[in-house]
């Protein structure tokens, strides 16, 4: 006969198995969220309030970065304008782009898997590649400026002249809609057919069913696309480093280009991290604004 | 009565293919667009030097001159670096394939405290910036002496990437939970329903991950620059890098950079062709391309 201590720790053994089990399962993803996001999430907002140029001890310096920051350097005010205007450049034209574009993919013409991915193909060569692509296309004596040559505008030397750099930049990343487009593809693809049928019984035209059909439909994906590629542009860095190296004077600066320099080339690493902590606070209201915009454009189904 | 039908139809298939014709000019249009830049890298790297200064611009090749492909290839030892990103690129996309699988059944599968609530950390995870992490990560990898080797590259890839995890789930729950029901009847336990039954299912899953993992190893710059110091481990993004500040620096030939533009895209555009139906789908299920 079983003695009553055995019998009860069996039954929570038993109790217990499945959940021992599941974390056992999700245990690769505990020990990197763990270690390579909690723990750098934390130790970035610790080494902000230090001095640390790699060696010898981190020296605690209170606010000194942050000060510095905000108020001491000029080269911070000049990136965040670069990213920001960037961010406007590109969000807004791609959306509409990639939206546009994926409208374009879902007629129902012979040869659109051919079309499809020709249009990806440039997000597929992508990082080093594609920026290299992009300097030869935005040479002064290019194809782009021959282009212009034949309608009689002579073009500017796209990456060396200081008010074209960044709009060259914006053009390189108008001409990569990617993921985007296939996913705003796939969310055409989900429209269900009967709304459409609903606006032919009242007499509707193809842009009554553009606007009152289509748009809300793909709204939740356009809005999906708006918040990721805002969160990824806010973050760009091999554009510049590869393209422009930030130039001409800082008309490229991107955040990041100027954050890696102070961490990976000055190897300032605690003003790095005040730095990179204020580009997620920034990320982060800018995510909370989008999301607050929403409400007043994204249709949820089932929503009044 | 039967002739306004028939000319109203008449009138009905005018517009079709007015319709018909105006996609296939904005198609066109879109199709010079993002092909363009591609073609245009592909002339130029069969130019010789004396056909890029032409006026005007000469879009074709004057000859067939495929010289700038062996200099570029030379001008920097590309040889090693297309071995290093392999041995990288393919270490990676079994790390992620592994504990991704094993992650994502967890996470679909398996009822467990915590399991919802720590999901939605998963995903919140997938918003971090890269850059509020990436300066105590590599002090990290220092403390333990991995900075100059393709460690930091590599071993992350074996603790589950959320966005592939996201990927398996998603797929995971599509499948039937008698399936699960029926192989413990059979008296499977847990890794055995993972292994023996349902991993075998995930075949078209896992192969859109192992072309996203691909495709992002090979064209991660950033952490490849921050990780790596030595020529010897140096990766072809880093490769097409040098041979840009070269050409920066005076070295006049269009055509090399070119060149070795195109043979550095080759892996990326073949692997794209291969495995397009599963990228496609893997980004409308997920809508992202797990970076």
């Amino acid at each position: 006969m079983q003695s009553p201590r055995t019998f009860a720790s069996n039954i929570s053994w038993a109790k217990l198995r499945p959940h021992i089990v599941g974390w056992a399962f999700i245990s690769p993803w505990l020990v990197s969220f763990s270690f390579l996001m909690v723990y750098p999430f934390i130790a970035s907002f610790v080494l902000s309030f230090t001095r640390y140029q790699l060696i010898g001890e981190a020296e605690f310096i209170g606010f000194e970065n942050i000060q510095r920051m905000l108020f001491g350097d000029e080269r911070v005010a000049d990136a965040l304008q670069v990213t920001f205007t960037y961010v406007l450049l590109t969000v807004p034209a791609g959306t509409a782009i990639s939206v546009f574009v994926a409208i374009l993919l879902n007629q129902k013409v012979r040869g659109i898997p051919f079309f499809r991915t020709s249009f990806y193909i440039p997000s597929v060569i992508g990082g080093v590649g594609l920026a290299l692509l992009w300097t030869t296309i935005l040479s002064a004596n290019g194809p782009v400026n021959a282009a212009l040559g034949w309608v009689g505008i002579e073009g500017p030397n796209w990456l060396f002249d200081t008010s074209w750099a960044l709009p060259s930049l914006a053009l390189k990343a108008l001409a990569t809609a990617g993921a985007a487009m296939l996913i705003i593809l796939a969310a055409l693809q989900g429209v269900p057919q009967h709304l459409y049928e609903a606006v032919d019984l009242d007499g509707g035209g193809e842009w009554a069913k553009f606007w009152h059909v289509t748009l809300p439909q793909i709204s939740p994906a356009i809005f999906y696309n708006v918040i990721v590629t805002t969160i990824g542009v806010m973050q760009s860095f091999v554009e510049a480093f590869i393209m422009t190296n930030g130039g001409p004077g800082t008309a490229t600066l991107f955040y990041g280009l100027y954050l890696y320099r102070q961490a990976f080339e000055f190897y300032r690493m605690g003003y790095a991290s005040a730095l990179a902590w204020m580009i997620f606070l920034i990320i982060l209201a800018l995510t909370f604004v989008n999301f607050r915009i929403a409400r007043f454009w994204v249709y949820y189904e089932g929503e009044e | 009565m039967s002739a306004l039908t028939a000319s109203w139809s008449k009138s009905k298939t005018t517009q079709r293919r007015l319709r018909d014709v105006l996609a296939y000019i904005l198609l066109a249009v879109g199709f010079v667009w993002f092909i363009f830049p591609l073609f245009w890298v592909i002339m130029g790297s069969l130019k010789t030097f004396e056909d890029f200064n032409q006026i005007p611009l000469r879009i074709f090749p004057s000859a067939l001159y495929f010289g700038n492909y062996p200099s570029a290839w030379t001008s920097v030892p590309f040889g090693r670096y297309f071995i290093n990103t392999a041995i990288i690129v393919s270490l990676s996309v079994v790390g992620e394939l592994v504990s991704a699988s094993i992650v994502g059944f967890g996470f679909s599968r398996l009822k467990f405290w915590g399991r919802n609530f720590l999901f939605m950390v998963l995903l919140s995870t997938m918003m971090l910036p890269f850059w509020v992490v990436i300066i105590p990560r590599f002090l990290l990898y220092r403390d333990i002496g991995w900075i100059g080797t393709w460690l930091p590259l590599i071993v992350p890839s074996y603790f589950a990437n959320p966005v592939y995890v996201f990927l398996m789930r998603q797929f995971f729950m599509t499948l039937p939970a008698e399936l699960d029901d029926a192989a413990k009847i059979d008296g499977c336990n847990e890794l055995g329903i993972f292994w023996r039954i349902l991993l075998p299912l995930t075949k078209p899953v896992l192969a859109t991950i192992a072309i996203f993992s691909f495709i992002n190893v090979w064209t991660d710059f950033v952490k490849q620059v921050i990780y790596l110091s030595q020529d010897s481990t140096y990766t072809v993004a880093i490769g097409l890098a040098f041979l840009r500040w070269q050409i920066a620096q005076g070295d006049p030939v269009p055509g090399l950079l070119m060149a070795a533009t195109v043979f550095t895209s080759l892996p990326m555009i073949a692997i794209f062709f291969i495995g397009q139906k599963y990228m496609v789908r893997g980004i409308a299920l997920t809508g992202r391309t797990g970076t």
